[in-house]
């Protein structure tokens, strides 16, 4: 049976993957429209478009990494 | 291989007498890239205008395509015949376009009053045609039917004393007839002539009931209909037929025609004074003599040639230069932005890597073979180039995945399997569901192997361009970057850890060292860039860790497909009916995880060349080397 600390972590773990990942919903949410009514205008924009649109993705990335190293200290 | 091809600039001058010949050595050739001439209000060069008989190939290439698109035959690239007479293709080309629009009539009035056959009645009823109250119809044979054009004037010169009566129903004419018993014979021959298809006698004797002679013209009951499809498949096999005797010449011809009006309209391109053209445009280098040579001979030496090097300002358009096993990437080129000309063109680095990422995150034997076989598949169906290289890059990719299936163990995302009560576990060099600090690590290393890469290739495209110092200005700062962010990761933040970090720290010099050679680093990236150097800093941090999607999107993968394996190997103990849902579930599952496997790691593949790659180095914003001649 896992005490308390360790269902604090994993908390904290979960926290930081969900939050980061609706942060970068929102943010490709808006550029995502962008984009598609930019390429709808002009097909050459896709690789544009695609770049802009999953910018915002690195936050969720980080979330992981946060994550992983948050169970780390779980470990020590 | 890692550039496009060298292109010269060139300029060829004449008089219009020679334009014609000009243009034929260039489309033959098929070397040069014209240059589109604008008018500005000074010039006193005007845009070309086309060839003289650039109208008529152009009327004659709408009757082509007419005629092909009846004959439901799809233009495509046929050889061409050296020698064809442009007269005689005219005159069969209208003899067949006259005979096809001819059918064409015939077809659709066959299918208008095939369409109408079941409204006879009404019909009839609704034309209201009012019969001559004191006409003697006793002695006279009546034609009640349709008929595809007007008939009055054949009637009135052929027939006395007749009575009509018609109207319009779309491209069909219902009539109504009347002419004395012993004309019905010269009647019946002119209605013949225009595809008559009487009405059922019954319809017309209820309407008009003191019809006493009878119809001119009998018909079967009921037998009509038949007879009208009869008809119209004999029209059909007729069309078929002229389609089995043509198809070939229409190929040709359409293949001829479409040059005529290339070579016709080519002066569009050009700059032209009253007596004189211009053409500017590119060459391939090596290609450049032969067009020269070539030209020589076909104009006697009377057109005037100029080559020289491209300058700094000069839009150069770009050609790639690959060997064709690259050829494929060129797709992912082709998607963003071609590389602006003299720069180093990433294709053959994506060739390297696009796979290898790929096949990192999907990383599975089972869905490796999967992947194939359907890429395999879907190139078979394919027909353009551009989907038949996207799939080669895929076919690429999947080989990847089975490669790093069998690194990782991983079948079906089943890592051990039991037999006789012993697990044995699948022979692997890292599991990617149980060491996934080491697969982090992993991924965070390859990141900076990839960024280092991204870094030197902008150095060496700076270097060509602007020299030594510029390069060093601008690229030597950031590797000097590196070392301090890998000792970052590996001792401070602790994101590569185990065996790797080990590794990381006893490549890396002392961390006072360290520190100085990110202290020079960052004084030249400031001196170099600016500020605006600066506030990059924290973002190649982030483009390094960015690389752990390789972690995370692989692990995503092989969590789903371990889910799925375990939800049905519960159910595979509970009898027969469990054992239909855990193959059901097995089957939904793995197709929605092949999907995601295929959508997934490809975009965030992709997305780490651009974003992350591409940014260290790459400028773009090249044009298509398009060649004046047969497109391929």
């Amino acid at each position: 049976m896992a005490d308390i600390s360790t269902g604090l972590i994993a908390i904290g773990a979960g926290l930081a993957i969900g939050l980061s990942a609706i942060a970068a919903a929102l943010a490709e949410q808006t550029i995502g429209a962008a984009a598609v009514g930019a390429m709808a205008e002009k097909d050459e924009l896709f690789g544009k478009g695609l770049i802009l649109t999953v910018i915002p993705e690195s936050l969720v990335i980080f979330g992981l990494v946060v994550a992983i190293l948050i169970i780390g200290l779980a470990a020590h | 291989m890692l550039e496009s091809e060298r292109m010269l600039k060139v300029e060829i001058a004449g008089p219009k007498s020679l334009m014609k010949e000009t243009i034929e050595v260039l489309y033959r050739l098929n070397v040069l890239h014209i240059t589109e001439h604008l008018k500005s209000e000074e010039d006193v060069f005007d845009i070309g205008k086309p060839l003289e008989e650039g109208e008529e190939y152009a009327d004659m290439i709408v009757k082509t395509r007419a005629i092909a698109s009846f004959l439901n035959i799809t233009p495509r690239r046929v050889k061409l015949k050296k020698d064809t007479d442009t007269n005689k293709i005219k005159i069969r080309l209208n003899k067949l376009y006259e005979d096809i629009s001819a059918l064409q009539k015939k077809l659709k009035y066959y299918d208008k009053v095939i369409e109408l056959y079941p409204e006879q009645a009404k019909l009839l009823k609704e034309a209201g045609f009012q019969l001559k109250l004191d006409a003697d119809y006793s002695k006279q044979s009546h034609f009640f039917g349709f008929v595809d054009d007007d008939i009055e004037e054949e009637i009135s010169s052929k027939v006395h004393g007749y009575e009509l009566y018609s109207l319009n129903i779309d491209n069909v004419k219902l009539i109504g007839l009347f002419v004395d018993t012993k004309n019905k014979d010269k009647a019946r021959q002119i209605l013949a002539e225009h595809s008559f298809s009487p009405i059922e006698e019954e319809h017309v004797t209820t309407m008009f009931p003191d019809l006493k002679a009878g119809p001119g013209m009998k018909i079967q009951k009921g037998k009509q209909l038949n007879m009208l499809h009869k008809l119209k498949d004999e029209l059909n096999g007729k069309i078929e037929d002229i389609k089995k005797d043509n198809q070939d010449f229409i190929l040709e011809v359409e293949n001829h025609l479409t040059m005529k009006v290339e070579i016709a309209e080519a002066p569009l391109k050009f700059a032209t004074s009253e007596n004189s053209f211009i053409i500017t445009g590119w060459v391939p280098k090596k290609k450049c003599s032969k067009l020269e040579s070539e030209l020589n001979k076909a104009t006697k030496k009377k057109v005037h040639f100029k080559a020289e090097m491209p300058d700094k300002h000069d839009k150069v358009p770009v050609a790639f230069k690959h060997p064709k096993i690259v050829e494929p990437f060129q797709f992912f080129m082709n998607l963003y932005t071609l590389p602006s000309y003299g720069e180093i063109d990433p294709s053959f680095f994506m060739f390297l890597t696009f796979p290898l990422f790929f096949g990192f995150m999907l990383g599975d034997v089972g869905y490796g073979l999967i992947t194939l076989v359907l890429f395999l598949i879907i190139k078979r169906k394919m027909e353009s180039p551009e989907a038949k290289g996207l799939l080669n890059a895929m076919i690429f990719a999947s080989l990847s995945t089975i490669f790093f299936g069998l690194l990782f163990g991983e079948y079906f995302g089943i890592e051990t399997f039991t037999l006789n009560n012993v697990i044995y576990d699948f022979p692997r060099v890292m599991s990617r569901m149980h060491q996934i600090n080491d697969l982090l690590s992993l991924s965070v290393l390859i990141g900076v192997i990839h960024v280092a890469i991204g870094i030197l290739i902008g150095f060496v495209n700076i270097y060509k361009h602007h020299g030594l110092k510029h390069a060093f200005m601008e690229k030597a700062g950031w590797l000097l970057l590196l070392p301090i962010l890998l000792w970052l990761m590996s001792s401070f933040l602790k994101i590569i850890t185990g065996p790797y970090a080990d590794f990381v720290n006893s490549i890396l010099p002392s961390l006072g060292i360290n520190g100085l050679l990110a202290g020079v680093g960052f004084v030249i990236i400031l001196i170099g860039e600016g500020t605006r150097g600066a506030i990059e800093i924290p973002g190649i941090l982030s483009n390094i860790l960015s690389y752990g999607r390789l972690m995370a999107v692989g692990l995503a993968s092989v969590s789903l497909a371990a889910v799925v394996n375990e939800m049905a190997g519960e159910l595979f103990q509970t009898g027969v009916i469990g054992i239909l849902v855990a193959v059901l579930i097995l089957i939904i599952g793995h197709t929605i995880n092949i999907a995601l496997g295929i959508l997934s790691p490809f975009l965030h593949s992709l997305r780490l060349h651009y974003v992350e790659f591409f940014t260290k180095f790459f400028k773009g914003g090249g044009t298509r080397y398009i060649s004046f001649g047969r497109k391929e």
